[in-house]
C-alpha cells in the first residue's frame, strides 16, 4: 500500500515531465515513507534555508572546489509535534539520543542519473534503526546533506552535516507515532530533480 | 504554481531553480523565462550523485572536488524563430557567428547565496556585446554552464561549458527581433532558486 502511495505521489510529481516535454523550472522535492512494523507512512518532505544553501552552492561558487551531497550524509528522528519547520531550522526540535540525534545502525544511498526526456533525477536515502535502537514518539525526522557553507565562505567545508530538509507531523506531513520497539525502523527519503 | 512569499511562508517541500532573463539593445528592451534542458539538470544532478568517489547510480567515477556550474559559463545568441526548445538540446538552432556563437565583448557575474532566511539563492550573468559586433535577427539566447557530465562518464569535466537553458522566440518567450547594430547588446541572465 505505502509503495504504491509514494509511487502515485512521485507519478503525480513526474506528470508534467512526459506532457510538457522541457520547464521553465527545475524542482527539487523530498518525499519519503516510514516503516515500523505495522506503522507505514509517507509524507513530503519541507527544505530548511541550508538545504537550499548546500544546493545553490553547485551553481554559484567560484571558487574551486565543492564536495557533492551525498559524500557525507545522515538520517535523525525526534519526538516533536507542534514546531513547523521553519527556513531557518539547522536541527530537529526534539531529537531522539543526543543531538543531533540517534544515528541509523544501517544507511545506503542510490541514485538514478537523468537518462532520457522522462526520467528526473532520484536520489534515494535509506537509514535503519535495529529494533530496540530508538523509542518514544516519532514528530519528526531530518535528512542531513553535506554543507558547502563553509566553502563558500572559507575555501573549506564543515565537517559534519547539516539538517537540509526536515518531515514533520507540526507540518501536516504525517501521523505521529509510538515507535514500535520490537520492529527495526527504516525510513526511505527520495529526492527528484524534476520539471515542474 | 504559486511562490511562496519567504518572509512570509515556513519553509517549502519544493525548492525551484527558475531563469528569468532581459534583452536590452538600443531602446529595445526583452524580458522571458528561460527552458531548462537536460544538461541544465545534469549539473545540478551530479552534484547530487556523487559521493566524491564514484557515481552512486554505478555509471562510473566522479571528482572528489566537484565545481559549481558558474565555474566555466558564457551566453551565446542564434537566429532561430521557429524551434521549440527540447529536454535533449545541446546547442542553439542557428547560432549568430561560428558554433557555439559569438562570444561576448565582456560577462560578469555576481551571485548572492543563502544569506538570511528571507533570501533565496540568485545568480546573476551580465553578457554585453558591442555595438555593431553581432547582427540579424535575435530569435534564440543560450546560457551556457560548466556540465560535470564529462566527469560523470569518465572522471574528468568537460573543458568548455555546455548548454543548460535556452530563451528561445519559438518557445514563446519573447519576441524575436533585428539587432540594432548601433547599439550594445546586453543579456542579465539570471537564476534564483525559490520556494515554490
Amino acid at each position: 500500500m505505502y509503495n504504491n502511495k509514494m509511487t502515485n505521489m512521485i507519478t503525480e510529481i513526474n506528470s508534467g515531465i512526459a506532457s510538457k516535454n522541457i520547464s521553465d523550472t527545475l524542482s527539487l522535492i523530498g518525499v519519503a515513507v516510514i516503516e515500523n512494523g505495522n506503522n507505514k507512512v509517507t509524507g513530503r518532505n519541507h527544505w530548511v534555508g541550508q538545504g537550499l544553501e548546500t544546493i545553490g552552492s553547485y551553481l554559484s561558487y567560484t571558487g574551486g572546489s565543492l564536495y557533492p551531497a551525498p559524500y557525507n550524509w545522515n538520517m535523525y528522528i525526534g519526538s516533536d509535534m507542534t514546531t513547523p519547520t521553519t527556513v531557518s531550522m539547522t536541527s530537529l526540535v526534539s531529537p531522539i539520543g543526543t543531538a543531533p540525534g540517534t544515528a541509523p545502525n544501517s544507511k545506503s544511498v542510490s541514485g538514478a542519473y537523468y537518462s532520457t526526456s522522462t526520467i528526473p533525477i532520484v536520489l534515494t536515502f535509506i537509514a535503519t534503526w535495529n529494533a530496540g535502537t530508538v523509542s518514544g514518539v516519532l514528530g519528526e525526522v531530518g535528512l542531513y546533506l553535506i554543507m558547502n557553507i563553509a566553502g563558500l565562505t572559507g575555501g573549506s567545508v564543515t565537517s559534519s552535516p547539516g539538517l537540509a530538509s526536515r518531515l514533520s507531523v507540526a507540518d501536516g506531513s504525517f501521523t505521529a507515532f509510538t515507535i514500535n520497539t520490537a520492529a527495526t525502523l527504516t525510513i526511505t527519503w527520495k529526492i527528484n530533480l524534476i520539471y515542474a | 504554481m504559486e511562490e511562496y512569499n519567504i518572509e512570509e511562508a515556513y519553509a517549502s517541500d519544493f525548492i525551484g531553480i527558475r531563469g528569468t532573463v532581459k534583452i536590452e539593445n538600443g531602446e529595445h528592451v526583452a524580458i522571458g523565462k528561460n527552458h531548462w534542458v537536460a544538461q541544465g539538470l545534469e549539473e545540478i544532478g551530479a552534484a547530487l550523485l556523487c559521493n566524491g568517489y564514484s557515481l552512486i547510480n554505478g555509471g562510473g567515477t566522479c571528482s572528489f572536488n566537484f565545481y559549481g556550474a558558474v565555474y566555466s559559463w558564457n551566453i551565446y545568441i542564434g537566429f532561430d524563430t521557429s524551434t521549440p526548445t527540447t529536454v535533449g538540446r545541446t546547442s542553439l538552432v542557428s547560432p549568430n557567428g561560428n558554433p557555439p556563437g559569438t562570444a561576448p565583448n565582456s560577462k560578469t557575474y555576481s551571485g548572492s547565496y543563502y544569506p538570511s532566511s528571507t533570501t533565496p539563492v540568485t545568480l546573476t550573468y551580465v553578457a554585453t556585446w558591442n555595438a555593431g559586433t553581432v547582427s540579424g535577427t535575435l530569435g534564440e539566447a543560450g546560457l551556457y554552464l560548466y556540465i560535470s557530465n564529462g566527469g560523470l562518464a569518465n572522471g574528468s569535466a568537460a573543458s568548455n561549458p555546455g548548454l543548460a537553458s535556452r530563451l528561445s522566440a519559438a518557445d514563446g518567450s519573447f519576441t524575436a527581433f533585428t539587432i540594432n547594430t548601433s547599439a550594445a547588446l546586453t543579456i542579465t541572465w539570471t537564476v534564483s532558486l525559490v520556494y515554490v
